[in-house]
């Protein structure tokens, strides 16, 4: 990695723009502009100035003081990044969570052979969100700013591709809606015939036996 | 109707104030003063709070 002024300032630039871009997407398919990605822009404005302070004031030699700006600005960028894609993977958890609901008297992997793995992953996308949140805790916890790290960079690029994952999931369950609803359909009109068929065969040797009685 | 109105009168409750009123009210501000973006106007939004509680319950259903 560059750790020099304008590689740093161009790093956040990228990671600016598709931070953006993230959370218009989400804002559109999710639930609404993602309030906790925005204020983390707005902490990335607050370093990127005070670099700046940093580069033309009196602390101008303070190097150090600036890289540090610079890479608060970058994580914040990435944490906002989290944020938004964290709306998303939330929204699409959820609607996975009423598919299942919905379809469960009904076996549904005759019509959505991987359902299980979906389910799987779903799973392990639930934990990825709740152990992120659980590690955010902790920190704060010991006074340590969780954006200020570098260690934990690489959730923003899993959130990312688990939020892609979870939009294929969904698209494949929406489908398989009409299909399932025609099964669940099917089912039904079964019970009733042999539900009606008992109620007939019933009522067949009730009479029989009615008439037996009458006519011995 | 009168009789609730005067039981009322006689046995008066303290005001029932929730989370969901203050959720109400932050909705319609919001609503009012959003500039420059559908969502906000429309009242779509996300607060962490939100975001949290359904990653609560999230974790307490079992995929």
């Amino acid at each position: 990695m560059n750790d020099s002024f304008p590689d740093l300032l161009g790093e956040i630039s990228a990671l600016f723009t598709y931070a953006e871009q993230k959370i218009k997407k989400n804002e559109y398919f999710a639930d609404g502009v993602s309030f906790p990605a925005v204020n983390q822009l707005r902490y990335v404005a607050f370093h990127l100035l005070r670099a700046e302070q940093l580069r033309n004031g009196d602390e101008y030699l303070n190097k150090d003081g600036l890289h540090d700006e610079l890479k608060k600005a970058k994580n914040h960028c990435q944490r906002a990044i989290y944020d938004a894609n964290e709306a998303g993977v939330v929204y699409y958890l959820e609607r996975i969570r009423k598919f299942k609901e919905d379809y469960e008297s009904t076996t549904i992997p005759d019509i959505v052979p991987n359902y299980i793995s979906y389910l799987v992953k779903a799973r392990e996308i639930n934990d990825f969100l709740w152990d992120v949140g659980k590690k955010s805790l902790s920190e704060r916890a010991e006074g340590l700013n969780r954006t200020d790290k570098e260690k934990d960079n690489n959730d923003y690029q899993k959130s990312d591709e688990y939020l892609i994952q979870l939009q294929k999931i969904d698209d494949i369950l929406d489908l398989a809606r009409p299909e399932l609803n025609k099964k669940i359909e099917k089912q039904r009109e079964k019970m009733l015939i042999s539900i009606s068929g008992l109620a007939i065969g019933t009522l067949a040797i009730l009479v029989a036996i009615l008439v037996a009685v009458y006519l011995v | 109707m009168k009789i609730f109105v005067l039981l009322n009168k006689l046995f008066p409750k303290p005001p029932v104030h929730t989370e969901d009123d203050d959720r109400r009210i932050v909705n319609r501000i919001i609503k009012r003063h959003a500039t420059g973006s559908i969502s906000l106007s429309k009242g779509r939004y996300v607060t962490k709070k939100d975001i949290e509680r359904r990653k609560a319950q999230l974790q307490a259903y079992d995929f």
